[in-house]
């Protein structure tokens, strides 16, 4: 029970941002613009899933947690080639 | 999951225990209990011949044992081998204690005092010679009551049993046993006390004991084992009950001890607890409540999960004896040490707190040497550690396999059908968005948003190190261990900071705002989050409720970001 509430907000957010990719989806925007999104909701859910089955191995934390910074770095990136700056 | 059945198990052993130490307690303050401490002690002829039967049997036996297994060895060798001297003299209560005769010819060839080695019974001690004359006459054991005159001439009374041993020496010399114990060395209180046998009855102790101020066991409910007896005498310093009595005499508080091998025909092993009685500042003696460890071992043993086949709890003690039977192999318990890194760290660090100075769960090696997921619990009175362990291939791999083969497509599948409904709902939206007209702000002419991007980057990285070493509680944890952990949220950090930074240098107010607050919250979510894995490291598990605000934040900050950067877009 503990787990459902714990991993429930996750998985909202997941849902949120592939609405938002398939948004952009819709006004034709690049892909790489695209996919953080995605990739974002999909590591959502792989970061839930992983919790739900208490997989508290560290190294698939920081594999995850690698993942995340990725897709930071990644925003960033299009924010400065693709962004109103 | 292996830390809730660990938390759970460890609590009803603490219930358990603290049970049997409210019950004590009232024992303490009974005014039944502190009446019959008052009372004089007595002897009585059971205590005694119990004690000089049961040690006469272990003692032949021995012997017996020895000489099979020495057949080759003359009287002459025996009385030189110290090995058989230790097997053949042993102390029976305070000053009794066991001697060899030669069973034909009455001459004494081991005995306690080397003065009476090679003296003739019949000659001497003119009183024993009626009951050797009958074990020679039926081969049979013999007892009974004497006068016996000291060395220092002194003539206290005495009880005996002389047995004739089935072995001969290689020399065919024909022995037999004598196992004498003093009469005024045992004492008892003479009544029986209703309370307390209903006490015990009512709520199934196995015993309960009173023991006088000077170490006498002067009343048990159940009359076994040291009965009668100082706990002081060197013959009963091994006994559990003895250890527990020398530390409640130490402490003068209640104490547990155990668990420890009572008397002969009981499964289980004991533990005990026992505290010291007083009246009004007079110290009267001890009361102890003794138990078996079957419950105990019910609860370590209780298995919700079935289906696990690697999966076990078991019981160490501070000198990391298993103290409790393995599920999965046959080992004696009170007799195997187990020495791995679990039980290791489970007493390695301070007594005061639980778990300190280390990570309660981990990956170790198990006493067989295999990899096993484990987590330990200690039990703080009677310094027990609960190990439960599962192998690392049923817990991690095993089902990390069947994740990656079943879970991940049906969590594609998932994530496909979300996407789909997902555009529908996009389509519904997006043509209400369309409408809406996009407010450009102009840009602003602010401090922060001028700095350059590299400065965002070293303060990033000044900012993590310095929280980094901040964070460490220097000298409990190890800087590698949390190092690798957490280095990847460390650098999530530092780009983050260079997204925040970033942020004033976007136009529109709107994902300006949203991208500034959403890198906000995103830092504080990864700060928290390593703090919390760094308090995990170094004081134990904590409540799931700690992470909440920090993976809320985390995700407002997610979606914050995401919002910003798509309406950062051309």
């Amino acid at each position: 029970m503990i787990n459902v509430l714990f991993l429930t907000p996750p998985l909202i957010v997941a849902v949120f941002l592939l609405w938002l990719s398939t948004n952009l989806m819709l006004t034709k925007r690049k892909i790489v613009l695209i996919l953080p999104f995605f990739v974002s909701g999909v590591l959502l859910c792989l970061n839930t899933g992983l919790g739900f089955y208490d997989f508290f191995d560290q190294k698939i934390w920081f594999i995850v947690e690698f993942g995340w910074a990725i897709l930071f770095l990644w925003i960033f990136l299009n924010l400065k080639h693709y962004g109103d700056n | 999951m292996l830390l809730e059945i660990s938390e759970e198990k460890t609590k009803k052993i603490e219930n358990y225990l603290s049970e049997m130490k409210n019950d004590l307690e009232i024992l303490q303050k009974s005014d039944e209990v502190k009446k019959l401490l008052k009372k004089n002690l007595t002897f009585e002829k059971a205590i005694i011949e119990k004690d000089v039967k049961e040690k006469s049997r272990i003692i032949t036996k021995e012997v017996e044992n020895y000489l099979k297994m020495h057949p080759k060895m003359s009287l002459e060798d025996l009385q030189e081998s110290s090995e058989f001297q230790k097997i053949a003299v042993q102390p029976v209560g305070k000053d009794g204690y066991s001697a060899i005769y030669d069973i034909n010819d009455f001459a004494i060839y081991f005995h306690k005092y080397s003065s009476i080695i090679g003296v003739n019974i019949e000659k001497y001690f003119p009183e024993l010679i009626g009951y050797i004359e009958e074990v020679k006459k039926t081969k049979e054991a013999n007892q009974g009551f004497y006068r016996w005159k000291e060395l220092s001439k002194k003539v206290r009374k005495k009880y005996g049993k002389f047995i004739p041993l089935s072995v001969k020496t290689a020399d065919d010399f024909e022995l037999g046993i004598s196992v004498t114990a003093y009469v005024d060395d045992y004492k008892k209180i003479k009544e029986k006390s209703e309370y307390l046998e209903n006490f015990s009855k009512k709520k199934d102790y196995h015993n309960i004991l009173l023991i006088s101020k000077d170490g006498y066991v002067s009343y048990m409910t159940d009359e076994h084992g040291p009965f009668g007896e100082n706990l002081g005498w060197e013959v009963n310093l091994g006994h559990g009950l003895s250890k527990n009595y020398f530390d409640v005499k130490k402490s003068k508080e209640i104490s547990f001890y155990g668990p420890f091998i009572g008397s002969y025909g009981y499964i289980f092993p004991k533990f005990s607890i026992m505290a010291p009685i007083y009246n009004k500042d007079k110290f009267l003696g001890y009361v102890a409540i003794v138990n078996q460890m079957k419950k105990i071992f019910e609860i370590v043993a209780e298995d919700k999960d079935s289906f696990s086949e690697t999966k076990e709890s078991y019981l160490v003690n501070k000198s990391l004896l298993l103290i409790s039977p393995l599920r999965l192999e046959n080992f004696d318990i009170m007799i195997q040490v187990i020495e791995s890194e679990n039980t290791e760290r489970c007493f390695g660090m301070s007594e005061s707190k639980k778990r300190i100075g280390h990570d309660p769960t981990g990956e170790f090696l198990n006493y067989k040497g295999d990899e096993v997921v484990g987590i330990h619990e200690i039990i703080l009175d009677p310094s027990w550690c609960l190990i439960t362990e599962i192998e690392k291939k049923e817990a991690i791999d095993d089902p990390l396999k069947k994740f990656l083969k079943g879970k991940i497509i049906i969590s594609l599948i998932g994530v496909l059908v979300i996407t789909v409904l997902g555009m529908f709902v996009g389509v519904f939206f997006n043509k209400k968005i369309r409408k809406t007209k996009i407010k450009k702000y102009p840009k602003t002419k602010k401090f922060l948003a001028n700095l350059k991007l590299r400065y965002y980057f070293l303060f990033a990285l000044v900012f993590t190190t310095s929280y980094f070493f901040l964070s460490m509680p220097f000298g409990e944890a190890k800087i590698s261990t949390i190092f690798y952990n957490n280095i990847s949220i460390l650098l999530t950090t530092v780009i983050l900071f260079v997204l925040f930074g970033y942020g004033f240098k976007l136009k529109k107010r709107a994902s300006r705002n949203f991208v500034i607050i959403g890198s906000i919250f995103l830092i504080i979510d990864r700060l928290v989050w390593f703090f919390l894995g760094v308090y995990i490291f170094v004081h134990g598990a904590i409540l799931d409720v700690y992470w909440v605000p920090g993976v809320v934040t985390g995700l407002v900050g997610l979606v914050f970001v995401f919002l910003g950067f798509k309406n950062a877009l051309k």
